[in-house]
C-alpha cells in the first residue's frame, strides 16, 4: 500500500494568508518547507488512488503528484475520498473537483459529517450522479460500490467514531460520528494505516485502533493547550477546538508511550512549535520516536 | 530487475541520511521514506554494484535469510524502476 502525504498542515496551511508568525515567516521566506492542507493518497497498485480528506488546496496537491494526474482528455486516477469530519479544509476540495469527466467520485463519510455537507450547494452535487456519497458505517467494514470501487475490492476500510464535535459553523455539537478516523488496510493485512488527522481525546476504541495500526497518522494541530492563547493569535484552548495536543503530561504523547506502532503526526497548526526542527516540542516528538509529516511524505507498506 | 542489472539513481534522485537515524530518498515531488534495509541497500547503489551484490550485502548487514531479503529488494527496486527513481546501467 502507497501512502503518500498531499498536505500536512491544519486549516490555513503555512503560511497562512493572514498570519506571520514565525513558522508562518520561515516558510514564506523559504527557510521551512510550505504545507497545504491536511490531506492523504493512497493506493494498493499506484494507479487508482483513494484521498483521505479532500483540502481546499486539492488542485495543487493533485498536480505536484504525478500519479495522480489525469491520463486522457477528461478523467482522475482518483475513485474517491474517505471524509473524517465536515470541517471546511477537510471537504472543502470537493467543491473545487466540480469539472465533470466520465467517471464520478465515491465520497464517504459518517452519516452525521454527510448529513451536515450535503445540505450545502457546493457539496450536495456529490450525491447525484456520476458521483455517490455514502454513508461509511461506524465500526463495521464498508462495502463496495460498484464493481470498480477500490473500497473493498482493493483497500479495505472501516471507520471509527472518535472523540469531537461537530464545525464550529455547525455549532460544535457533540454527536456521534462527528468526527472519525479510518483503519484501512489491503488484501494481506487489514490494519495497516490508521488516518486520525483529528481527535479531542483518545478514547479506548482509538487507543486500540492504534495499536492495532502499522503506522497511524494522528492529530497533531497543537503541541500545547494553551499554543494560540500564548502566542496571541487566538483566544481558543486547543482541546477546546477538538484536538487534543501532542505535548503535556496528558498530551497523545505521553498517552501513547511504550506503544510500538509507528506514530506519524499530522494536521499541523502554523502555530506549532513541532514546525521547527531546533525547538524543543520538535526534539520531545523524535526523541518518543515519532515522525512529523511533511508534504510529499511518501511510505510504503 | 535482474540480479545482474547495475541500478542508479534516476534524474534528481538523492539519498538523505538524517542525523536522528531517519533515511529517505529524495525524489522529484517529495520524499520516501526507507526503512533500514531498504536505507543501506540504497547507499550502496552508484551504477556499478550489480542488484546481486547489494542483495548480498544487506544479507551480510542483517544477517537475514537471503531469500527472504532478495525478494524484498526485488520489490523495492523494481518499484523504484516503474517510478523513474532507479534506472539500469547497461552491463
Amino acid at each position: 500500500m502507497i501512502v503518500r502525504v498531499l498536505g500536512s498542515a491544519a486549516g490555513g496551511g503555512v503560511p497562512q494568508w493572514n498570519c506571520a508568525c514565525a513558522n508562518c515567516e520561515a516558510a514564506r521566506a523559504g527557510r521551512a518547507p510550505r504545507r497545504t492542507q491536511s490531506s492523504l493518497a493512497v493506493s494498493s497498485d499506484g494507479v487508482r488512488w483513494l484521498l483521505l480528506n479532500c483540502s481546499p488546496d486539492v488542485a495543487a496537491q493533485i498536480e505536484d503528484f504525478s500519479p495522480l494526474h489525469p491520463s486522457g482528455p477528461r478523467g482522475t486516477p482518483i475513485g474517491g475520498m474517505l471524509i473524517t469530519d465536515a470541517n471546511v479544509d477537510h471537504i472543502g476540495g470537493l467543491a473545487v473537483l466540480r469539472q465533470r469527466g466520465a467517471g464520478g467520485f465515491v465520497v464517504r463519510s459518517s452519516a452525521a459529517v454527510r448529513a451536515i455537507a450535503i445540505g450545502q450547494p457546493a457539496f450536495a452535487p456529490f450525491t447525484a450522479a456520476p458521483h455517490a456519497w455514502l454513508e461509511a458505517p461506524l465500526d463495521s467494514p464498508c462495502d463496495a460500490h460498484r464493481p470498480d470501487d477500490i473500497v473493498e475490492n482493493s483497500l479495505a476500510v472501516r471507520a471509527i467514531a472518535v472523540p469531537g464535535t461537530t464545525p464550529g459553523y455547525d455549532g460544535r455539537r457533540l454527536v456521534r460520528g462527528a468526527v472519525v478516523a479510518y483503519e484501512i488496510g489491503d488484501r494481506k493485512k487489514k490494519n495497516r494505516l490508521l488516518f486520525a488527522p483529528v481527535f479531542g481525546a483518545i478514547d479506548e476504541a482509538l487507543a486500540r485502533a492504534i495499536s492495532q495500526a502499522e503506522v497511524a497518522f494522528l492529530d497533531g494541530s497543537f503541541y500545547r493547550d494553551d499554543e494560540l492563547i500564548a502566542a496571541g493569535l487566538l483566544p481558543k484552548r486547543a482541546r477546546a477546538l477538538g484536538h487534543q495536543p501532542v505535548g503535556g503530561s496528558d498530551g497523545t504523547l505521553a498517552q501513547l508511550r511504550g506503544k510500538r506502532t509507528r506514530i506519524v503526526f499530522t494536521h499541523l497548526n502554523n502555530s506549532n512549535p513541532m514546525l521547527d526542527p531546533e525547538s524543543p516540542a520538535h526534539r520531545s516528538v523524535r526523541e518518543a520516536g515519532a515522525e512529523i509529516a511533511h508534504d510529499g511524505m511518501e511510505l510504503t507498506l | 530487475m535482474n540480479a545482474e542489472a547495475r541500478p542508479k539513481f534516476g534524474k534528481g534522485v538523492k539519498l538523505r541520511q538524517d542525523p536522528d537515524g531517519s533515511a529517505m530518498l529524495l525524489i522529484p515531488e517529495g520524499t520516501l521514506m526507507l526503512n533500514r534495509s531498504a536505507a543501506v541497500a540504497l547507499e550502496l547503489v552508484d551504477g556499478k554494484r550489480t542488484l546481486a551484490e547489494i542483495v548480498e550485502a544487506v544479507v551480510e548487514h542483517f544477517d537475514v535469510a537471503p531469500d527472504q531479503a532478495a525478494d524484498d529488494l526485488n520489490e523495492l527496486f523494481d518499484r523504484l524502476t516503474q517510478r523513474g527513481f532507479v534506472r539500469c546501467n547497461p552491463s
